[in-house]
């Protein structure tokens, strides 16, 4: 019973058909994350840093036993639970607005669980992806039909509307980017995802207006600007300063000196790739851009060789929500995004975040694990 | 075999291309050789530029003061100067503590055996011989206590056992500041001083502690020449404001006093800081950006990976301007004395019958009536400025000041400029010229006075019976029923036009603060709460006509206005200025605009036949222009009734006068408050007069004045500077 999934499927040989190469780009990036996450915090350890930091490697602990746990199940369960885990997510959501919520730096989108916070749309994503992954294959089975498309629009539009309720702009993004990638892999026809497009942009007068105001769009366009909006910029100035002044080897691990000297805001979080090309240099910070984008590419591979559309699905979405937030972390880092306060994936400090990080490389691994036979590579 | 690839590649390649997801490949692609090449232009193209920018993170700018611009009078006689002093700051240099504790009983021991005051926060908490501080003793103060004792335990166990001053000290002594034992309390206590200070507030390698405000120069020296024993403090040239001139001045200078929010918050931008002295009043305020000069800036920095400071760059400091003043001291010394003593003469003569002896106040304006210079402005009751520059811990200069603000005399009001007083009869002449200018009158016209006129059922009376009496005589004489009659002529609307055209009831445009004041009209009318419903009336016309109603004007208007009349119809703007001079020895000269008012010369000659007449044939003008020929100044009197006299108390003194007659140099107005009759503050114009002219032979029986205005040789120096 607990392995029905499997039995239905052929026979696999796990060992043989693990996907060493998305494991373990995974685990080098989270290695290195971890030794620069030590380096970022080493003047905290006094305070609650060094909490902190075993919250971390907690963290990734779980999140190793939980991705290979997932791996050996197969996904396509959640076929079947992918409306209960999508509403019971969407009441922890909930949860943030009741008093055991949390505000931080202007959002209000974690809830206390004692030991270590919880951000509720970390997991919302997951479940989001796998319902719309479900209705999309049914489109692609069935054809576009009126309730398959309610439901994935209500399954995208109900978390999306709590996120920015949560003032969150940066996680609304990443849902948005996330939609926009599943229809597109998902095959939705371009001229109805151009009629999606087409709404969402008529909404941006909207937002811009009545959302994205003062203070909140002054913060939002510093970027663009960082003279004219000195007293929002100074992360991004601190932080391109840091990077710059790293110059190809870098000051030295535990030697940079505006990590030492605490000039860099959020340095543990938001602006740890700061840290990393400070004291590792253009080498280190390249190093890390080309890991991530092995595991980005892996990760479509993995949506392409699935054996279903509901896997390709899934992987597209997961691919779809690493790649936003690298790219929009990495990209406010230097200079070239909105500050939005979006982690790097597997680096920055956050427990549950790695967690359910690995939750989702567990369930890339279990399509990886059940793809079709040899699509670019015989093996 | 080798075909068989190609195909097999040419298949699978065309499905990679149909495949949506091989597009999205694409795109991560692009996206992350975007961010590669950014993260190489920051790195290798703009590495150096953003290592320089890393290392000067810790940048700081740090202020160094210049000297305020001094104050001279005309003839070069210092006003306002600066006292140079010094402070006493301190910077981090790393020494370990028990060096820096031996330091810091040093230099407190220095400055005790010099005399010196020294910043001393910690003595509001504890004093010694060890006690509670102000600030927490006294049972009321538990609470206080109790919270600076948390403040100061490290440990919350610790907050119990501290309990009296003694057991506060120990604890500081021992648990927090570790200090050698064999220190004594008085030693420790010293230490103690500065221990607290660099604890409360950190030590900054940059941004200095300051230790002491003002020492003297002798103290700078000793602490420089000892500076290796010392490291870390350095000593600051400060600068200290100094009024060196006497108190009938104060309210031309002014003073400076510290910044306010709003002042900062306007000026931010223009390099003043919180702790910035700023001009509050006066010339001090008027003349603020000529006086204040550029403060000298030090871009410091701490090297962030070495630690070591140092210097970016650095401006010098540009001394402010010294301003030339057009006051005479000596006149302006004269002048007060003059109206001192005339106001203590009227108190004398109290008659109870129109002088009830309760003049107290007044003031007198001398003005050049050929350029506008102001050669004396004074004022009775005057006040010292010097209290403004008392720090503000001296709690004796901060009483006396709350006290000045208080005092119902205003004696800091410049009653000069500010003070708003009923002309009475001065007003006459302007409605004599209002007549003339418009043709309704000829100067040989002649009005029957009978003592009195009715105007709508209402009398109007004259202080005597003038029968048929023509403008001049009118003028002398100051007949009433003439310049009721005239002025209903006239009619209120050209009576107001050509007040308004000798500057009356408008600002001056005199560099300090100074009021419009109020002309005889319907708008003014309607500003008066009891009148809002009334009409004006020929009536009202009539008494405008005598200067009484509502009109209320400054002495510098009437300087000005008698000027006006004087130098043929010009109306100068009064200045206080004369010159500024910068520190490179530019000079400025400034010269006040004058403007034609456009009346004619005969109109002009009526009017001050009037005014020489009228010194003719009074008694007390003849005495008190004793030594001058007959005629020789030119005045008209008023005696502005306040509407009280029934009730005790006297009308006002008021009087325009301009001297030569003949040649026009100087006018003078003279206001006495309560001063019972007009004629009673010639006096001070002939105590001004003679002081001009104490050196020219006129004025005879008078000490001639060594170095009275224009012939000193101060002024003589300060043209040659000019003009070189």
């Amino acid at each position: 019973m607990r392995f029905s999934g499997i039995e239905r499927s052929q026979r696999i040989d796990y060992f043989r058909k693990f996907d060493y190469l998305l494991m373990g780009v995974v685990l080098i990036i989270t290695a290195i994350g971890l030794v620069f996450l030590h380096s970022a915090m080493y003047d905290m350890y006094a305070d609650n840093g060094a909490s902190a930091m075993t919250v971390q490697i907690a963290g990734v602990i779980l999140g190793i036993i939980v991705a290979l746990f997932f791996c050996f199940f197969d996904y396509t369960i959640f076929r079947n639970v992918c409306f209960p885990f999508y509403v019971f997510n969407l009441f922890v959501m909930l949860l943030v607005f009741t008093p055991i919520g949390i505000e931080n730096y202007g959002s209000r989108s974690w809830i206390d669980l004692y030991v270590t916070t919880y951000q509720p749309s970390e997991l919302m994503k997951i479940a989001m992806i796998i319902l719309i992954a479900k209705y999309l294959e049914r489109i692609n089975e069935n054809g576009m039909t009126l309730d398959s498309a309610i439901i994935i629009l209500a399954g995208f539009f109900i978390p999306l509307g709590l996120v920015l309720l949560q003032k969150d702009l940066g996680m609304a993004l990443v849902f948005i980017f996330i939609f926009l990638v599943m229809i597109f892999v998902g095959n939705v026809k371009l001229w109805q995802i151009g009629i999606i497009i087409g709404g969402g942009l008529a909404a941006v007068p909207f937002v811009w207006k009545f959302y994205l105001n003062g203070v909140k769009r002054d913060r939002f366009l510093s970027f663009l600007n960082p003279d004219k909006y000195q007293d929002y910029s100074l992360q991004l100035r601190r932080a391109m300063t840091a990077i710059g002044s790293g110059q190809l080897f870098g000051k030295g691990y535990m030697q940079g000196p505006l990590n030492r000297g605490r000039k860099i805001p959020v340095k543990m979080s938001d602006m740890i790739f700061a840290v990393i090309c400070e004291e590792g240099g253009f080498i280190a910070g390249f190093a890390i851009v080309v890991l991530m984008t092995i595991m980005l590419l892996r990760m479509l591979q993995v949506s392409h060789r699935a054996r279903d559309v509901f896997g390709s699905c899934i992987a597209a979405g997961i691919f779809a929500m690493f790649a936003f937030n690298i790219f929009e972390n990495i990209g406010m880092n230097i200079g070239i995004m909105p500050i939005t306060g979006l982690p790097l994936p597997f680096v920055s400090k956050g427990g549950s975040a790695m967690v359910t990080n690995f939750f989702s490389i567990g369930l890339l691994l279990s399509i990886s694990l059940r793809n079709k036979k040899g699509m670019f590579i015989d093996d | 075999m080798n075909k068989l690839f190609l195909n097999s590649l040419k298949e699978r390649l065309a499905k990679i291309f149909k495949s949506r997801i091989f597009y999205v490949g694409l795109g991560i692609t692009v996206a992350m050789t975007a961010i590669s090449a950014r993260l190489y232009y920051l790195q290798i193209v703009q590495g150096e530029q953003h290592k320089d920018n890393a290392a000067t993170i810790n940048k700081v700018v740090l202020y160094t003061e210049t000297p305020r611009g001094n104050i001279y009078d005309r003839n070069g006689i210092l006003l306002a100067t600066n006292r140079v002093a010094y402070k006493v700051q301190m910077v981090n240099v790393d020494r370990d503590q028990s060096f820096r504790d031996e330091m810091y009983l040093k230099v407190i021991n220095l400055l005790d055996e010099m005399g010196e005051d020294y910043n001393n926060p910690l003595k509001r908490y504890i004093d010694y011989p060890i006690a509670w501080g102000s600030y927490l003793e006294g049972e009321e103060n538990e609470d206080r206590r109790k919270a600076w004792i948390n403040g100061i335990a490290l440990r919350k166990s610790d907050r119990d056992k501290i309990n009296t001053a003694k057991d506060a000290f120990d604890y500081l002594r021992n648990v927090v500041f570790k200090f050698d034992e064999s220190y004594t309390d008085e030693e420790a206590y010293k230490i103690m001083i500065l221990r607290y200070q660099t604890y409360t507030m950190g030590l900054s390698y940059m941004v200095p502690l300051t230790i002491a405000d003002d020492v003297s120069s002798k103290t700078m020296e000793i602490i420089e020449a000892r500076h290796l024993e010392f490291p870390g403090i350095y000593t600051e040239e400060v600068y200290y404001r100094e009024y060196v001139h006497d108190e009938t001045l104060s309210h031309i200078i002014g003073y400076v006093r510290a910044i306010n929010s709003e002042e900062y918050e306007a000026l931010k931008d223009q390099g003043y800081d919180r702790n910035s002295l700023i001009g509050k009043n006066g010339i001090e305020r008027a003349a603020e950006s000529l006086l204040r000069g550029v403060k000298g800036t030090r871009t410091v920095y701490q090297d962030i990976e070495t630690g070591i400071v140092r210097e970016l760059e650095s401006t010098e400091p540009v001394p402010g301007d010294d301003i030339y003043l057009t006051i005479d001291v000596n006149l302006q010394r004269a002048a007060y004395d003059a109206l001192v003593k005339t106001i203590e003469d009227i108190i004398a003569r109290k008659d109870n019958k129109k002088n009830f002896g309760d003049a107290k106040a007044g003031s007198v304006v001398v003005t050049d009536v050929r350029t506008g210079e102001v050669l004396a402005m004074a004022n009775y009751p005057t006040y010292d400025n010097k209290i403004f520059l008392a720090p503000s811990s001296d709690e004796e200069a901060q009483k006396a000041i709350t006290e000045l603000f208080q005092d119902p005399d205003s004696p800091s009001l410049n009653r000069a400029t500010q003070g708003l007083y009923p002309v009475g009869s001065t007003f006459k002449t302007l409605v004599a010229i209002a007549a003339l200018e418009e043709g309704v009158m000829t100067p040989y016209q002649k009005i029957k006075c009978l003592g009195m006129i009715e105007v709508n059922n209402r009398v109007h009376r004259c202080n005597a019976y003038h029968y048929d009496i023509e403008m001049v005589r009118a003028i002398a004489e100051s007949c009433n029923v003439f310049f009721y009659e005239t002025g209903i002529k006239t009619g209120i609307r050209n009576l107001d036009k050509w007040a308004k055209a000798f500057g009356l009831g408008e600002k001056t445009g005199i560099e300090i603060p100074e009021y419009a004041g109020y002309r005889n009209n319907e708008e003014t009318m309607k500003l008066m709460e009891s009148d809002i419903y009334h009409v004006w009336t020929p009536s009202d016309t009539a008494q405008a006509s005598i200067g009484q109603l509502y009109n209320l004007f400054t002495p510098i208007q009437l300087s000005n206005y008698a000027a006006a009349i004087a130098n043929g119809g010009y109306l100068n703007t009064p200045h206080l200025i004369a010159a500024s001079v910068s520190n490179s020895g530019h000079v400025e000269k400034y010269e006040a605009e004058r403007k034609n008012i456009g009346v004619k010369e005969e109109t002009l000659k009526v009017v001050q036949e009037g005014m020489i007449t009228m010194s003719k044939l009074s008694g007390i003008a003849k005495r008190e222009y004793r030594g001058f020929p007959d005629g020789f100044a030119a005045g008209k009197t008023g005696t502005p009734q306040t509407g009280l006299e029934a009730f005790g108390r006297s009308s006002h003194s008021v009087y325009i006068c301009y001297a030569p007659s003949d040649n026009p140099e100087i006018a003078i107005s003279v206001v006495i408050e309560y001063g019972a009759s007009g004629s009673n503050s010639i006096a001070v114009a002939g105590e001004v007069l003679r002081a001009y002219y104490g050196d020219t032979g006129l004025g005879e029986g008078l000490p001639a004045r060594k170095d009275g205005l224009g012939f000193g040789d101060g002024f003589r120096n300060f043209k040659s500077l000019i003009q070189g």
